[in-house]
């Protein structure tokens, strides 16, 4: 959007995060993270499988406590979670499975004391949105993963945050379903002009929908380059097929390539199978 | 079709029975086998009418009933209010579990003599024995459903900004209660054996002991038709058990 205030919404200062396995090893999920997310702006993070995607998300939403570093909403240190100014989608969306699709879309508003008309009218009104108004009263286990993702994203939106991290929210989806619902998230985000933090694996997604996408190395993770994205927002269709819009995609794979294969070949050498180590580079 | 295959599931079961019925009139009949040991189905139907005459009969059924409608609250209370400090609260947890799963391997029985000093032969002995066996599998299963919840949920319901309080009741109650509910049909049949075998063991009231009496003395049809008003007993109740559970498994 081009209304992006100076004003960081969200702030990360150096964050570190060290996991201590159960086998008493630690793991270096993040490494000196830092990063700044301006009111109304959309930002993606991409990078390779276990870089900490997630982990900097939960951070972000003070659902984990980072190791060292701050992280800050509006310039108040974040050290909970704050439902009012932050929504979620996790990676595995957990609907919680006892409950009806409409009845999981409003949960968070039942959870705030508001009245059963209001949040039922509320949530029925987001989950047309993400085209699921014909679900309302079926359970999440009869649904399929990409259906259960929209759900969530229902969900989060029900809560209407000025802020809204999403863990690979099309992760389970085809590319066709995944393109429109990404111009149709972008739609939705314009009208309601939220702050977003996107985790995705998908190149086009990144560039198609994001302000900045952020570059994550392979563990321990750390910020490896931003990109900047300067067409202008609502983005049209025909952008995508645009030469600024290859160049960026391209420019991105390049970025990621190199992280990827590092990051795998440490995989598969630590797993015993790894063959040349990487010395063909 | 599904309602077909329930018909031929019960004509095979009728079947069966039948079979078992012919065997037993066959031998009976033929003068195979002692009455005493296994008299005539119609001696056994004979004892009915005298039965439902008898206020005896009609005492003993009330005795029953209640000890095991005690025995089963005292199991549920007990074992509910167990499992959940033991599942919520990590250090009871690690000294608890163990000893949960070992005493569902002990033949409790064995306590049985120490019940009846505490509580006497009456029908108090019986709730106590019946409620102590039905206790453990509620209370583990409860401790293990609590444990078990996935972390996911409560992170999700503290994203959607549930209180402590919301958390327990909307999200870890629910998604702990099919196991819950699972420890407590189990429970439930455990405070069945409990209550019985406990006034076959030693009482003066009750069906099991009209049972140990009748084969005492060797009144064998009338053995046989306790026996088999003590099995619709069970069976009423494991039917009140599943139905309350079905009730709540919708909500
Ligand atoms: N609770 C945990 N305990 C121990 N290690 C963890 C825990 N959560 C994550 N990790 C480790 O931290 C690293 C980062 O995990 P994270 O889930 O943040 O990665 P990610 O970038 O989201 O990966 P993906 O793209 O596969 O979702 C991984 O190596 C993972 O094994
Ligand atoms: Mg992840």
């Amino acid at each position: 959007m081009a209304e992006t205030t100076t004003a960081p919404a969200l702030t990360a200062t150096e964050v570190t995060m060290a996991y201590r396995t159960r086998r008493g090893h630690t793991v270096v999920a993040l490494d000196r993270v830092s990063l700044d997310v301006r009111r109304g702006e959309f930002v993606s993070l991409i990078g390779p499988s276990g870089c900490g995607k997630s982990t900097l998300l939960y951070i972000l939403g003070g659902l984990r406590r980072q190791t060292s570093g701050e992280v800050a909403l509006d310039g108040q240190r974040i050290t909970g979670p704050t439902p009012r100014k932050v929504g979620f989608v996790f990676q595995d969306y957990t609907l919680f499975p006892w409950r009806t699709i409409i009845s999981n879309v409003e949960v968070g508003l039942e959870f705030r004391g508001v009245g059963r008309k209001e949040r039922r009218e509320h949530a029925a009104y987001n989950l047309d949105l993400v085209g699921l108004g014909a679900f309302a009263n079926a359970y999440p286990g009869e649904l399929s993963g990409g259906m259960q993702q929209r759900v969530a994203i229902a969900r989060a939106l029900s809560m209407d945050p000025e802020i809204l991290l999403m863990d690979e929210p099309f992760g389970a989806l085809d590319e066709q379903t995944r393109t429109v619902l990404g111009e149709e998230l972008a739609r939705i985000l314009e009208k309601t002009g939220k702050t977003i933090v996107f985790v995705t694996h998908s190149l086009s997604e990144a560039v198609f929908l994001s302000d900045r996408v952020v570059v994550m190395s392979a563990r321990p993770g750390r910020i490896k380059e931003i990109l900047t994205v300067a067409e202008p927002r609502p983005r049209q269709p025909a952008f995508s097929t645009s030469q600024s819009f290859t160049d960026l995609r391209n420019g991105l794979f390049d970025l990621l390539h190199e992280e990827v294969r590092a990051a795998t070949l440490a995989e598969m050498s630590g797993a015993g199978i790894g063959g040349d180590g990487g010395r063909r580079g | 079709m599904a309602r077909r295959e329930r018909l031929t599931v019960v004509a095979i079961q009728l079947g069966l029975a039948a079979v078992v019925l012919a065997v037993w009139v066959y031998q009976t009949r033929a003068g195979r086998v002692s009455p005493i040991l296994l008299p005539q189905p119609e001696r056994v139907l004979d004892e009915f009418p005298d039965l439902v005459r008898d206020p005896v009969f009609w005492g003993s059924l009330r005795t029953t009933a209640l000890e095991l409608a005690g025995a089963f609250a005292v199991a549920a209370v007990a074992g509910l209010l167990v499992g959940v400090v033991v599942g919520r609260w990590a250090p009871a947890a690690r000294v608890a579990t163990p000893l949960l799963a070992w005493a569902q391997t002990v033949p409790i029985i064995l306590f049985y003599p120490i019940c009846i000093l505490l509580f006497g032969i009456g029908p108090m002995s019986k709730v106590a024995f019946g409620g102590f066996y039905g206790f453990f599998p509620i209370a583990a299963n409860t401790v293990l459903a609590l444990s078990t919840v996935p972390p996911r949920y409560l992170t999700a319901a503290a994203a959607l900004g549930a209180s402590r309080r919301q958390t327990v009741t909307r999200v870890l109650i629910p998604a702990a209660r099919p196991l819950i509910l699972s420890g407590v049909r189990l429970g439930a049949a455990l405070c069945l054996i409990g209550v019985l075998a406990g006034e076959l063991l030693g009482s003066t009231e009750g069906l099991g002991y009209q049972i140990a009496s009748s084969s005492g003395s060797f009144r064998t049809p009338e053995l046989y038709a306790y026996i088999f008003v003590a099995l619709v007993l069970v069976a009423i109740f494991n039917l009140a058990i599943t139905r309350a559970d079905d009730r709540n498994a919708q909500v």
